[in-house]
């Protein structure tokens, strides 16, 4: 009702009027039904007039769109031209990727062009014109797909007819060009500039298209053995094996030993692998017959892990039991197991099954206890709503008994949820119940079990990033083509280079397709964060060059910073009263940087407590920080001349859970009400709490965080805060040692850059945007400088 | 002082070059250091934390040996830690039940799930509360800034909530109120907010050369 225009208002007070016309006696139906159907109503009007507008809309222009539409010639397909298809390093990454770039026809432009040349000839109104050519396009275009075909080696690409391409000895990419592919990879356009959009991209990572493939290929042997007895009597051939069974088998071995088949053929003929290794291990006797047959069995069944019943999931665990029980002797062979513990292996793999097989049993019954009590549940929740029917309906007479009735199904309700709940946690812990009634000793070998597999796994990852790497490292070759629905358009090339750079030589070749190839490296440099080193080490300089000016010119003028001159305040403050100062970290860790510029900080408070014989007390909530912090004051101590004075126990680790902290720290501010509060570091949503009580206790509160949320907080609640900033120019503030002070003004001056850059940069911008948009296009040279201020200051990751 | 300040300050060094050096270097090599140090990082807080219990039981030790004023809360930090230790310990945490029906239901997890995550939840509770006075004491006019700091935040406020709808439409614009709170929060307040952050991150520039060149050493001890 929000949303009604004012202009509304009048038929909504009829409406009102209506309602209350109708709740007089005269009118038979019920009011509140009125009320409810009526604004509907009215909201149904104004909308139906609106589809009526456009309905007329559509019927005025439909004849002008049919006629453009009978006229326009629609863009032709056609593929890029050969010279603006390239392929390249991905520049600047770990050498995983493969960058093929296109220049891509903007064919809906063209389309639009064509469109409105058609309008034009209709009709002299601008706007329509406009109009007509967006509806025309938007009717009409059709997108293409861009397909790049990848494959290990030219000869593959370099087919001799249609048919060998078709067998596919390559891998194909469809690329549709969108907000996703429609840019660059080079580096001019650091990835994100608007010219960019005119290209095409496909990011190829050769290691994802051609993984990591078995160390043997398979043979036609193997196929044919698993095909003529891999089936056990009572299983039937999964949907994934036809494939294999249909296609022509030694060429279709040939392009899976190359990597050029899809995924689920690949993790078929990858259980035919395991298929020829489980029979080999049979025919030698290292697996009994009986569970070569389960395993085949097992192995046939390609279903997803989530269609499988607890007893199939039991199974599967019990096949990756089996598959280590076959590389242990390769393992130990390899080092990575001792025979003992190779032994121990074969001993706990049953345990293992039985385990499962017990959890599979007890997963079954949980889930049918599950599915009981959800029936129960519905089965209450029924009764109690009947119930209450029958209390609404219930006369004086049976009111007093249907009320009693209701309270009875609404505890029977309650009762079946919980009931519901134990049964759904029930299942869910199934496992961990199962094993724990597993005795102690053998729950030892099934969690070492546990942890070797788990360590298997790493090294195994390993192998497969070095074979990555690998795979990645080689040349490959790609070509490139356009196709809208069945039609198909190659790049093509006339003349083809043959021969190595000393004896090359040019053929012509008519309409010979474009095969392009490359390579990735692992780069040295990211050089889209040439902009951020830029800027770190001109920074960098500045600094430098004054910590260097400093120390010849020690009285640098620097802006004085309230917080910090407050900190002698509260140091002497807690010595008057005689009362502890506190010092509270906040949630940051050791690798945060306003937690180490707030252990610099406590540096300068402990020495001046020291001289002052005031106690501070450091609460932190890690560890590290802690050891820090115990050796940053002992060290004050020592420097005060009085080492005697530092206690251990003033540098204490409250706890690691955030706010268990702010309770610890909390309740020692109320009991030990001390003088001053330090609260420096980074803070979260413990912030407040700590502030807050801090400031109940009357301390003089000094904060100071980066947590730039956290800020207000501060602000509102204690006495002096430290911005950003402050926090990390506070230690050298307090020393006022001339190097550390230099810092102080380079930073200044860092910051007087930027606020010159994001000025002049506001202008720059502002007036390209000004002209833009009345003159309909910028200047060359501002357009550029325009462009260059924005890619300077992207960070890109 | 040769390992207590040369050694360290050597070791900052070179590691703040090489993390500085990691971030613009993509070759695997780089990623492998940064790998390998954030794993030592991990190992080295699994150890801190044994530094840390011994800090804090330490501390309590001396509290109750001392009989410092409010000792007795020193108690609860032993009755506390002893207590989730042996039933962590006693049978895997399942406690003194042999076989537990519902694992869930340990004594161990019962202790986390029922004491330490409701005194959580009840401390983060308490922070509405202390925004509410955080917010009386602030939103009192008692200067030109502060009256714009409350007339900004009474608009945010108000725009926040559904009813600035209905009072928006019947001033003919239902999203009013919601437009001036997008243009405070977009334009003043995210300026204001950037602002820090940029001297947040030019602050940070300039202490990590002084940390990495050695000029700020006060994190080792003592303030020179």
């Amino acid at each position: 009702m929000t949303h009604l225009k004012t202009s509304r208002l009048p038929a909504i007070g009829a409406a009102v009027v209506y309602i209350l016309l109708s709740a007089s006696p005269a009118h038979a139906q019920p009011q509140t039904s009125d009320a409810r159907s009526l604004l509907p109503t009215l909201l149904d009007e104004v909308v139906a007039q609106m589809d009526q507008r456009l309905i007329d809309a559509e019927a005025r222009t439909r004849p002008l769109l049919d006629e453009i539409e009978s006229q326009i010639e629609l863009p032709e397909l056609r593929a890029p031209a050969a010279e603006a298809v390239t392929a390249y390093d991905r520049p600047s990454d770990d050498g995983s990727a493969i960058i093929v770039e296109w220049l891509a026809p903007d064919r809906k432009a063209e389309l639009r062009e064509r469109a409105r040349q058609q309008a034009v000839k209709l009709t002299d109104n601008p706007t329509l014109v406009d109009s007509l050519a967006a509806i025309v396009t938007n009717e009409l275009f059709v997108n293409v797909t861009y397909l790049v075909q990848v494959a290990k080696s030219s000869e593959d690409l370099v087919a001799k007819s249609p048919e060998d391409l078709e067998a596919g000895l390559f891998v194909t990419i469809p690329v549709t060009p969108g907000a996703a592919t429609r840019k660059s990879g080079n580096l001019k356009y650091f990835g994100l500039a608007g010219e960019n959009e005119n290209y095409c991209y496909a990011e190829i990572k050769p290691a994802e298209i051609f993984p990591p493939q078995g160390p043997e290929p398979i043979t036609v042997q193997q196929v044919e053995r698993f095909l003529h007895d891999g089936w056990p009597q009572d299983a039937e051939p999964s949907d994934d094996a036809i494939p294999v069974a249909a296609a022509p088998l030694q060429p279709l071995l040939d392009r899976a030993n190359k990597g050029y088949v899809p995924q689920d053929i690949r993790d078929l003929l990858e259980r035919v692998r395991l298929y020829a290794r489980i029979t080999q291990f049979v025919d030698e006797g290292v697996l009994d017959e009986e569970d070569g047959i389960r395993a085949i069995t097992i192995l046939v069944d390609a279903r997803p892990e989530g269609q499988l019943s607890p007893a199939e999931k039991a199974d599967r665990t019990w096949l990756a039991g089996v598959k280590l029980q076959l590389r242990l002797d390769r393992l130990v062979a390899e080092g990575f197991l001792r025979d003992k513990e190779a032994a121990r292996v074969r001993d706990i793999l049953p345990l293992a099954d039985q385990l499962e097989q017990a959890v599979a049993e007890a997963t079954v019954l949980a889930e049918s206890a599950k599915e009981e009590a959800d029936q129960a549940e519905q089965a209450a929740r029924a009764a109690r709503q009947a119930a209450k029917e029958a209390l609404d309906e219930a006369d004086d007479e049976t009111r007093p008994q249907a009320a009693e009735d209701l309270k009875a199904a609404v505890a029977d309700e309650k009762l079946a949820k919980a009931e519901t709940a134990d049964a759904k946690k029930d299942l869910l812990w199934t496992r961990e119940r199962v094993r724990r009634s597993r005795p102690r000793q053998e729950r030892r070998e099934l969690d070492w079990l546990v942890r070797l597999q788990a360590r298997l796994k790493e090294c195994d990852d390993d192998a497969r990033e070095d074979a990555e790497r690998e795979i990645n490292a080689k040349t490959y070759y790609f070509r490139l083509a356009v196709s809208e629905g069945a039609r198909r358009e190659y790049v093509t090339v006339d003349r083809l280079t043959i021969g190595d750079e000393d004896g090359a030589v040019s053929v012509d070749v008519p309409d010979q397709w474009l095969v392009l190839s490359a390579s990735a490296h692992a780069n040295a440099f990211k050089w889209f964060r040439t902009n951020t080193l830029v800027f770190a080490l001109v920074f960098s300089g500045i600094v430098l060059c004054f910590i260097h000016v400093a120390r010849r010119n020690p009285n640098l003028f620097l802006r004085k910073i309230a917080g910090l001159d407050a900190v002698e305040e509260a140091i002497g403050r807690a010595t008057e009263m005689g009362r502890p100062a506190f010092y509270v970290h906040g949630y940051g860790g050791p690798g945060s940087m306003s937690v180490i510029a707030a252990i610099n900080i406590l540096s300068r408070v402990a020495r001046q407590a020291a001289d002052y014989d005031t106690r501070v007390r450091v609460m932190n909530l890690d560890p590290i920080v802690t050891a820090v912090s115990q050796e940053v004051v002992q060290q004050a101590y020592i420097e005060a001349g009085r080492p005697d004075a530092y206690d251990a126990d003033d540098v204490a680790f409250m706890t690691a859970e955030q706010f268990s902290y702010a309770a610890a720290v909390a309740g020692r501010m109320v009991r030990e009400r001390p003088a001053a509060i330090f609260l420096m570091g980074y803070f979260m949503a413990e912030s407040l709490l700590l502030a807050e009580t801090g400031a109940s206790t009357g301390a003089i509160q000094v904060a100071g965080t980066d947590a730039e949320h956290q800020l207000p907080f501060f602000i509102t609640t204690c006495d002096y805060t430290l911005i950003g900033e402050e926090l990390y120019a506070a230690s050298a503030y307090l020393s006022r040692e001339p190097r550390m002070l230099g810092s102080l003004r380079g930073q200044d001056v860092g910051k007087a850059f930027m606020m010159v850059a994001i000025v002049l940069g506001v202008i720059v911008l502002t007036t390209a945007a000004f002209f833009a948009a009345r003159e309909g296009h910028v200047a060359g040279w501002l357009d550029h400088l325009a462009a260059w201020i924005r890619h300077l200051f992207e960070a890109i990751s | 002082m040769w390992y207590k300040r040369t050694i360290p300050l050597i070791l900052v060094f070179v590691l703040g070059i090489l993390a500085f050096t990691q971030n613009f270097v993509p070759h695997p090599l780089s990623e492998k250091f940064l790998k390998t140090v954030t794993d030592w990082s991990r190992i080295i807080n699994g150890f801190a934390l044994f530094l840390g219990a011994y800090s804090l039981l330490h501390m309590h030790v001396s509290r109750i040996r001392r009989q410092q004023p409010g000792w007795a809360y020193s108690g609860f930090v032993f009755i506390g830690a002893m207590g989730m230790i042996i039933l962590g310990l006693w049978n895997d945490g399942v406690g003194p039940v042999r076989a537990s029906p519902d694992p869930q239901g340990t004594w161990f997890n019962w202790g986390y799930e029922s004491i330490q995550v409701s005194c959580s939840s009840a401390m983060f509770s308490i922070l509405a509360f202390f925004m509410a006075s955080a917010a009386f004491r602030t939103f009192r006019a008692r200067n030109l800034g502060a009256a714009l700091l409350v007339v900004a935040a009474l608009i945010v406020m108000f725009g926040r909530v559904t009813i600035s709808e209905t009072v928006g439409g019947w001033l003919g614009r239902p999203k009013v109120f919601g437009d001036i709170v997008k243009a405070i929060m977009d334009y003043p307040n995210m300026a204001a907010k950037r602002g820090v952050l940029l001297g947040i991150a030019l602050g940070a520039v300039a202490q990590s050369l002084r940390i990495i060149f050695g000029i700020e050493r006060s994190y080792l001890g003592g303030g020179d």
